[in-house]
């Protein structure tokens, strides 16, 4: 059986996914590429020219650019936990007396603050190409705008 | 409509649909990534095939919208694999998908069939 991950481990190396889930990503995509390379054996292709096929069936620069898109590809960018802390109700009333104290030291940055906390709140718009649909039930095609923003969409 | 314009369109057209035949396949009972895209090129008589590369990032991020849940199963004698399986949440998603998908279908042909000509 190939060895498929030189192939796979350097695509994945460059994202910034935890060592455990790339760990996994990397065994899935091996087994997909073995059972790939047992299909084309078992059809008759000689092992080599099945492992062939099997490495160039695959886009290594695709695959890293769609996973790289992906929440878990931005784990390393989340900085890790700090010492844990026991809970205690003491310790929360002393932090809301903090906050409270702060907040309102500085009104002008609370406004603006709760400004923004609110325009977060409003629902975004949808960032897909697709025909949407209207109550009526119509389908409405995007704008043209909304066409080459789309430009790097992928399949 | 500029040819930049269809392609992205073509594009997204077809990342709608993809969505919808994972779903689909996945909606009968649980399957793993190699078994997915067998079926899909097996049903569709070879018309449709997914490669390593767009199948494993479209399933990863299903299962990062909670539509799907994979999951590493063990079998004597055999390697654990990952199996995927709709979310109830992944139900309701597809229904709504493959009864707008219809619907649309259904408007194209109209439009399409050559009735009108």
């Amino acid at each position: 059986m190939p060895d498929w991950q030189p192939y796979i481990r350097p695509r994945l190396a460059s994202l910034g996914l935890s060592p455990s889930r790339e760990a996994e990503i990397a065994e899935e995509l091996a087994q997909h590429l073995d059972d790939r390379w047992r299909d084309l054996v078992a059809r008759g292709v000689a092992p080599d020219e099945a492992a062939h096929t099997a490495r160039t069936e695959f886009d290594g620069a695709r695959l890293e650019a769609l996973l790289g898109t992906l929440r878990q590809a931005r784990w390393k960018e989340t900085p890790p936990p700090g010492p844990a802390r026991a809970f205690s109700f003491d310790s929360l009333l002393i932090d809301l007396r903090h906050a409270i104290r702060a907040l309102r030291a500085t009104p002008s940055f609370t406004l603006g603050a709760l400004l923004v906390l609110r325009s977060a709140r409003a629902p975004r718009p949808r960032s897909s190409l697709s025909p949407t649909r209207s109550r009526s039930g119509r389908f409405h095609f995007p704008t043209p705008t909304a066409l080459s923003r789309w430009g790097s969409a992928w399949t | 409509m500029t040819d930049i314009g269809l392609t992205a369109l073509d594009r997204e057209l077809k990342k709608g649909a993809a969505e919808l035949l994972l779903l689909s396949v996945l909606e009968a009972r649980p399957r793993h990534g190699y078994e997915l895209g067998k079926l899909i090129e097996t049903w569709s008589g070879g018309r449709l095939v997914f490669h390593l590369d767009s199948l494993y990032p479209l399933l990863y991020r299903l299962e990062e919208r909670g539509w799907i849940k994979g999951t590493w199963v063990e079998k004597a004698g055999e390697r654990r694999r990952r199996f995927y399986r709709l979310t109830p949440t992944g139900h309701r998603v597809l229904l709504r998908q493959r009864q707008t998908w219809n619907e649309f279908v259904e408007a194209v042909r109209l439009v399409t069939g050559g009735e009108h000509a």
